[in-house]
């Protein structure tokens, strides 16, 4: 019987490149309608976690399943259709397009673009993609008024702040069932880092069902954001629960701060 | 600033392009003809200085385009009425067209999906030849020459895209260099193809019976036939051009944009690379087919000489030149480098030279070429930007 709280479920993953074992026989599961908060030093394997979830990394062993289906040999384009959407710790936009054209494209996969209709019903496909264009500018108004003003600019002009927003609008477009943040508050200041925070929580009410898992390195942010809280270290699990009782752990403290 | 004001200016500009173009083919001189040139550079330089000016044209263009367009497309086809004493320089108007189809094709490659891609000319010799071979040992009518060469350059197109879908950057460019030199040497060793010797002989096409090899009387004024065919190519530019845009404006546009700026993004949103790549090159690859049937029967000869590496070089350089990713760019691009170089045949070997040296000063000072691509601007429905 297939456990229907449970979202993702990674058993036993291992990821070799070459002799270095990125990842060590990890399991983690992300529930349904759960923020999770991933956390461990530089190097601990967290980012090629999720290299290994979408698809873009071949792992050497253990399984992923997605909401009960073997995901571990499809491809990322097959993962993404499933609904797993992630943004990238160095932003990934579309640098040369319009801050519009990233959002638009992040729907992409609700279309079924065809080349019938783009030479003989042009029109129609030039009035569905403007109202894509108010659906992005709408998304991009709730998370920062200034993106949606501004949403001709290209994403290269930007800010790497505004990009990281960019990025998480692209991703909510896309209506993930299961949405992976590398690192969204790098480089933002307290400030910036608190609302970014405030919207994801935000969204999380509003779509019903998401599953949201979150690298951090600012340990306050995991503390206000995350429901749980999972920690690696040289690619293995070293401890998992809620925060408090994470704080606590030696082994946790021991790979932050170094053995006493 | 008021509507009407705009498309003036947008008027204004179109003219004096049109005057340039005129005065610099009607004159013989070659003094002359570096003076207009200069001229012609002088004004661009003090464009580029006077920003409010720009940004008024661009403005026009984007809030007067379809007035302006057929402003253009009017111009275009008054065009030839200025050179009737003169078939050689109307001639050479529809090599700029030719060559403007066949960059436009090649932009698909390099501007939309940024694939640089040097086997255009080679693409062109194809069509070329499955034309002129269908109609001259078949005795074909052009029609369906083009239609076989179409379906042929096609073919073409995913035999070269299916091997540089493993390639990226520099590595896909050697590709189709491979590709464009297996190509000109199959076609120069094999018999059927006529070898060194090419395909003579080649019809001009018929159209509702009238041969466009000779010239007609309307109404007491004798139309040579190379204006006739000046239209058709035309014809088939402005075809090719809707064809075109509506491809970049639509998903597929989107999407190709999406797998040349970042393929690992594109993935992660579901986007395959394979399909669309492969798409882009046969697109290319039928826009150089139909260039070069459009050749091949005007020149009425084909040789391994119309898809030598040079044809390929210089096809890119036309899209680098115009502006990659932008479609009057391009086109741009391609008269401009088929109507300079003609002016300066008395001088060979400079010819050469000043071709090179607007190559190197383009990608120097202005990569983006001379007009760089816009963002997607879409309508409002509700009203609010």
């Amino acid at each position: 019987m297939v456990d229907n709280k449970k979202l993702l479920d990674a058993r036993n993953v291992v990821m070799n490149f070459g002799g270095l074992k990125a990842l060590d026989g990890v399991n983690v599961h992300v529930n349904k309608n759960e923020i999770l908060g991933l956390i461990g030093p530089n190097g601990s394997g967290k980012t090629t976690f999720f290299n290994v979830i979408t698809g873009l990394y071949h792992l050497t062993d253990g399984e992923v399943s997605f909401e009960g289906e073997n995901i571990t040999d499809k491809t990322p384009q097959e993962i993404a259709r499933l609904g797993i959407i992630r943004t990238f710790q160095s932003s990934r936009l579309w640098f040369e397009l319009s801050v519009l054209d990233n959002v638009i494209l992040g729907m992409y996969m609700r279309e079924k673009p065809s080349l019938f209709s783009s030479f003989f019903k042009y029109n129609r496909v030039r009035s569905d993609l403007e109202a894509k264009a108010e659906e992005a500018k709408a998304i991009l108004n709730e998370f920062n008024p200034d993106l949606a003003n501004n949403c001709y600019k290209r994403a290269q002009e930007l800010a790497l702040v505004d990009r990281r927003r960019v990025e998480i609008c692209r991703a909510l477009v896309a209506h993930p069932k299961l949405l992976l943040l590398d690192e969204p508050s790098a480089g933002m200041d307290p400030a910036e880092t608190k609302e970014l925070m405030d919207d994801i929580k935000r969204v999380r009410k509003t779509k019903k069902g998401l599953g949201i898992v979150i690298i951090e390195h600012d340990m306050t942010v995991i503390s206000t954001v995350a429901e749980r809280v999972v920690v690696f270290n040289f690619g293995k699990k070293i401890a998992e629960g809620d925060f408090s009782q994470i704080r606590l752990n030696k082994e946790v403290r021991e790979a932050y701060l170094g053995k006493e | 600033m008021k509507k009407g004001k705009l498309l003036l200016i947008g008027v204004f500009f179109e003219l004096l392009l049109l005057a340039l173009i005129v005065i610099f083919l009607k004159i013989d001189n070659f003094l002359q003809s570096i003076l207009i040139f200069a001229v012609a550079v002088g004004i661009w330089f003090l464009l580029a200085r006077k920003t409010r000016m720009v940004e008024n044209l661009g403005m026009a263009m984007e809030e007067k385009r379809k007035e302006l367009l057929l402003i253009a497309l009017l111009m275009v086809i008054i065009l030839p009425f200025f050179f009737l004493n003169n078939i050689y320089i109307i001639h050479i108007l529809i090599l700029a067209l030719i060559y403007a189809i066949a960059a436009v094709g090649l932009d698909f490659q390099m501007g939309s999906t940024g694939m640089v891609n040097f086997a255009q000319g080679t693409m062109l010799g194809i069509g070329a030849y499955t034309s002129a071979l269908l109609c001259t040992t078949f005795g074909v009518s052009f029609w369906i020459g083009l239609v076989g060469a179409i379906i042929v350059s096609g073919i073409f197109g995913v035999i070269l895209g299916l091997p540089t879908l493993k390639t990226k950057e520099y590595h896909l460019s050697l590709v189709t260099i491979a590709f464009a030199y297996v190509g000109y040497l199959l076609i120069l060793n094999m018999k059927w193809t006529g070898g060194p010797d090419g395909i003579a002989g080649i019809p001009k096409p018929k159209l509702f019976g009238f041969s466009l090899s000779r010239s007609i009387d309307i109404g007491g004024i004798s139309i040579p036939g190379k204006m006739l065919y000046f239209y058709l190519v035309l014809l088939a530019l402005v075809l090719l051009i809707i064809v075109a845009s509506r491809l970049k404006n639509s998903w597929l546009g989107l999407t190709w944009n999406a797998v040349r700026d970042d393929e690992i993004s594109a993935k992660c949103y579901g986007i395959r690379l394979m399909p669309y790549k492969l798409l882009s090159f046969v697109f290319g690859s039928v826009f150089a087919g139909i260039a070069g049937v459009l050749y091949a029967h005007l020149v009425g000869f084909i040789s391994t000489e119309s898809m030598a590496f040079s044809v390929d070089l210089l096809l890119v350089a036309m899209v680098i030149l115009g502006g990659m990713d932008n479609i009057a760019g391009v086109i741009v691009g391609a008269i401009l480098l088929v109507i300079i170089p003609e002016k300066f045949r008395s001088i060979q070997d400079f010819r050469i030279l000043l071709y090179a040296v607007t190559l190197i000063l383009m990608l120097v000072f202005r990569p983006q070429g001379l007009i760089p691509k816009k963002v997607r601007v879409y309508r409002n429905i509700s009203g609010n930007r």
